[in-house]
């Protein structure tokens, strides 16, 4: 993205600030599922692969 | 503790688990009405199997949220983590 | 007012006595990372909070730590129950046993007891909630370095259900955040 784009995207934004964007509810897990996974949310399922890490790849 | 009675306390686990996240994220989104609905038939689910739960072994809660049979089944093992799933 | 339930919030398993992990996942029972500073940091911030939601978004999650806290300690109790003197030995956890035999005590990976320093109550809500979100970031690094040192498949489970619950409360708090803001900007506080 250029970087005026960019500014221009975040125009709306306040500078010195921390943002983090609001969860839209879309589906949730099934409730065994969810409790494996640790949470009902899958858009906020970020699972941790300790492997790719040890392989340094970026997924 | 039987396969059954970890079975029970699994699947209400489950359903517990799922009113924690939703009660969470309803407290940053007081106003999503689906997410609400699905917190308060969660909720119906949950007390349906904690009563099944409770009358055969026991209260899963103290201090008058659950009677207790014959003799006072609070103190009777196995404690929380003490079960083996 | 709290009440107990009796039961875990997830369903633990371990494999067998492995103290030398035990000595590693105490931390998150009695260190800076660990579930009891973040259950206490946030029941106590709670108080100086102006949002009712903060409010709510504190004490819920702060109640939630307090069952990761039981967790933290039902793992590491039976990591450490059916250990011999020798396992504990061999797993350098003989300086532990010579303070607490098997019991459970809040001390991080190193030995040293839990202390009041470890959290922070500012009273200005912007300041607390950006404690709490490093606070759960702080947990979640402290979770993958303890799943890299896991040689228990079982362990690592619960110790993968509890990293997840800290990126989840990341989100709340970030979203409490904003919240905050826009109380205050309709105030005209800047």
């Amino acid at each position: 993205m250029p970087e005026d784009a960019k500014a221009q995207g975040l125009q709306q934004l306040r500078l010195a600030r921390a943002y983090v964007p609001f969860q839209v509810y879309t589906t949730r897990l099934d409730p065994l599922e969810g409790l494996r996974r640790g949470t009902i949310f899958p858009e906020l399922y970020m699972p941790y692969r300790p492997r790719d890490w040890e392989r340094g790849s970026n997924e | 503790m039987m396969p059954e009675q970890a079975q029970l306390l699994t699947q209400i686990m489950a359903l517990e688990f799922t009113a924690v996240d939703l009660n969470l994220y309803l407290d940053t989104h007081p106003d999503d009405q689906r997410a609400l609905m699905d917190y308060n038939s969660t909720v119906q689910e949950l007390a349906i199997l904690k009563d099944q739960y409770q009358r055969r072994y026991g209260p899963l809660t103290n201090f008058g949220y659950a009677p207790s049979q014959y003799p006072w089944a609070w103190v009777n093992d196995p404690w929380p983590w003490e079960v083996s799933f | 007012m709290w009440i107990y339930e009796k039961k875990l919030e997830y369903p633990v398993r371990v494999s067998g006595p492995n103290p030398r992990l035990a000595k590693a996942i105490i931390t998150q029972y009695g260190g800076p990372d660990g579930e009891l500073a973040a259950s206490l940091r946030y029941l106590t911030q709670r108080y100086s909070m102006p949002l009712s939601q903060a409010k709510a978004v504190l004490t819920d999650i702060g109640t939630e730590e307090l069952a990761h806290m039981e967790i933290v300690a039902t793992l590491v109790y039976n990591l450490i129950r059916d250990a011999s003197i020798q396992e504990i030995r061999a797993a350098g956890m003989d300086n532990y046993y010579a303070d607490h035999d098997k019991a459970l005590y809040f001390v991080n990976a190193s030995g040293a007891p839990w202390t009041a320093a470890y959290i922070q109550s500012k009273g200005d809500p912007i300041t607390d909630l950006h404690e709490d979100m490093a606070a759960e970031q702080k947990a979640r690094s402290t979770y993958e370095y303890l799943i890299q040192l896991s040689d228990d498949p079982l362990v690592t489970e619960t110790l993968a259900f509890l990293r997840e619950r800290e990126v989840v409360h990341y989100q709340r708090f970030g979203e409490m955040l904003q919240l905050v803001y826009e109380w205050q900007g309709s105030r005209h506080i800047f």
